[in-house]
């Protein structure tokens, strides 16, 4: 699976780019559809025939259907490769400049490179001398978002083993001489207990993230997917005593997407969900609801937890909304929901439970058939 | 902590981390040792709630959300001229 950390170093390249190229202005549909005429794509199609053979990822704002359909037809770029992003460009009467991301996939890391095209007369020396810089820049992001994310991958871990380690000190404390038992032990050696698993769940999503390693589209069965995702969760659920209910459709369309990597995301999700719970001591009640539904060209997922529900700031960057902060303890699940669903091109929202304390979290993926 | 009392001179450990079982188990930690805590979701709720009349020190979770421990020290120091002895993690 990708990095979730690749969305950070897009970020970083989208806003590198935006220094270099100086946009005017970001294209509106109008301007910017109208724009992408012969010269461009052919110019475009010339730089990324080099990478012909490898996946690629366009993403172009606006989600233009003429633009994306021209693009596969130049291109020679799978549909279900194109996803929306943006495009910048500048007419200043003299030239017109455009910047595409693009991003390459290879041996599980990605690596980005943003073309730069202008019709001038020194169109391809310019294209290729900030093919260089993008390059220089793309190896430095891709050090700096696995830095990040090794760091990240860190703090979870640690977070837990911290509590643990005092926990314990706690218990020793309060077992130390003659003294009668503390009245504290018993929540101390809980909590104990609590961190522990919290440690142990954290370790189960990253290895999960690792063991599932397939990188193609294929057509995915929700339905099944999240009755195997479920399954792998039922035996810790039930250590707390909290039941996962499964509420399937009968019947959903397939969709295109990354099998290991939906996986991923859900497992993230109801592990999420199931943290939420815990934290509260399961006060609220002890389901987790997980249900499947179909709607015109969509695909929902809902995961229900009747947890203490999420902060604003996990809610805004979960969809969405804002950019992460460090230090959320939940946050290497949301950096991988969200980068999953932005390259599906999907939708994610929160919802408080209906019935009170608690969350609703639906993963809206198109069927794009 | 709850069923523990404590002399009103006695110095306070003010406990700032955004992870809620970091704080309970420091302030179980203080409590098993007989010492005095307080504990702080954010470095705003924190700041906002000490005074210099307060002795003690501070153990301050660098890695926050909003307002990270560097940003707290930062005001401490800087801005509130408060020289309180800090540990972090």
């Amino acid at each position: 699976m990708l990095p979730p950390s690749s969305i950070d170093l897009l970020e970083h390249a989208q806003a590198c780019c935006q220094v270099l190229t100086q946009p005017a202005a970001v294209v509106d549909s109008r301007g910017g559809v109208s724009d992408m005429n012969g010269p461009f794509l052919e110019l475009l199609a010339c730089e990324v025939g080099g990478w012909q053979g490898r996946p690629i990822q366009a993403f172009l704002s606006h989600r233009s259907a003429s633009v994306l359909s021209v693009l596969k037809g130049k291109l020679d770029i799978p549909s279900s490769y194109l996803g929306a992003d943006w495009i910048l460009h500048r007419d200043d009467g003299a030239s017109l400049s455009a910047a595409l991301t693009i991003s390459t996939l290879s041996n599980a890391m990605q690596t980005l490179y943003l073309l730069m095209i202008q019709k001038t007369p020194r169109a391809l020396a310019n294209v290729q001398r900030e093919f260089v810089r993008r390059q220089s820049i793309s190896r430095a992001a891709r050090n700096l978002a696995l830095r990040v994310l090794i760091s990240d991958v860190a703090h979870e871990i640690n977070q837990p083993l911290i509590a643990v380690t005092l926990y314990a000190q706690a218990c020793q404390r309060q077992l130390l001489g003659d003294a009668p038992l503390s009245p504290m032990l018993r929540p101390t050696l809980k909590q104990l207990s609590n961190q522990s698993m919290r440690a142990g769940r954290v370790i189960k999503q990253i290895q999960y993230g690792l063991a599932s390693s397939d990188k193609g589209y294929s057509q995915v069965n929700l339905n099944a997917l999240l009755r195997e995702v479920t399954g792998l969760w039922v035996e810790e659920s039930g250590i707390y005593g909290v039941q996962l209910i499964p509420d399937l459709a009968e019947s959903i369309p397939k969709i295109s997407g990354i099998t290991s990597d939906i996986a991923v995301m859900l497992h993230h999700l109801i592990g999420n969900a199931l943290e939420a719970m815990i934290r509260v001591d399961c006060a609220f009640g002890h389901l987790i609801r997980v249900a499947s539904s179909a709607s015109f060209g969509s695909v929902e997922i809902l995961v229900e937890d009747q947890g203490g529900g999420m902060s604003e700031e996990d809610r805004a960057y979960l969809m969405g909304e804002a950019d992460l902060n460090f230090g959320s303890p939940m946050k290497l699940g949301l950096l991988v929901c969200r980068y999953v669903i932005e390259q599906h091109a999907g939708e994610l929202f929160w919802k408080p439970h209906p019935a009170g304390r608690g969350s609703q979290i639906i993963a809206r993926l198109p069927t794009r058939s | 902590m709850d069923g523990v009392r404590h002399s009103p001179d006695q110095p306070t450990i003010y406990v700032v981390d955004d992870d809620e079982a970091i704080r309970d188990a420091i302030m179980m930690l203080l409590n098993s040792a007989g010492m005095r805590g307080r504990s702080f979701a954010s470095g705003e709720e924190f700041l906002a709630n000490y005074t210099t009349a307060n002795t003690g020190c501070l153990v301050l979770d660098m890695r926050m959300p909003q307002m990270s421990g560097f940003d707290v020290l930062d005001r401490l120091l800087f801005v509130m001229a408060i020289t309180l002895p800090t540990c972090v993690i």
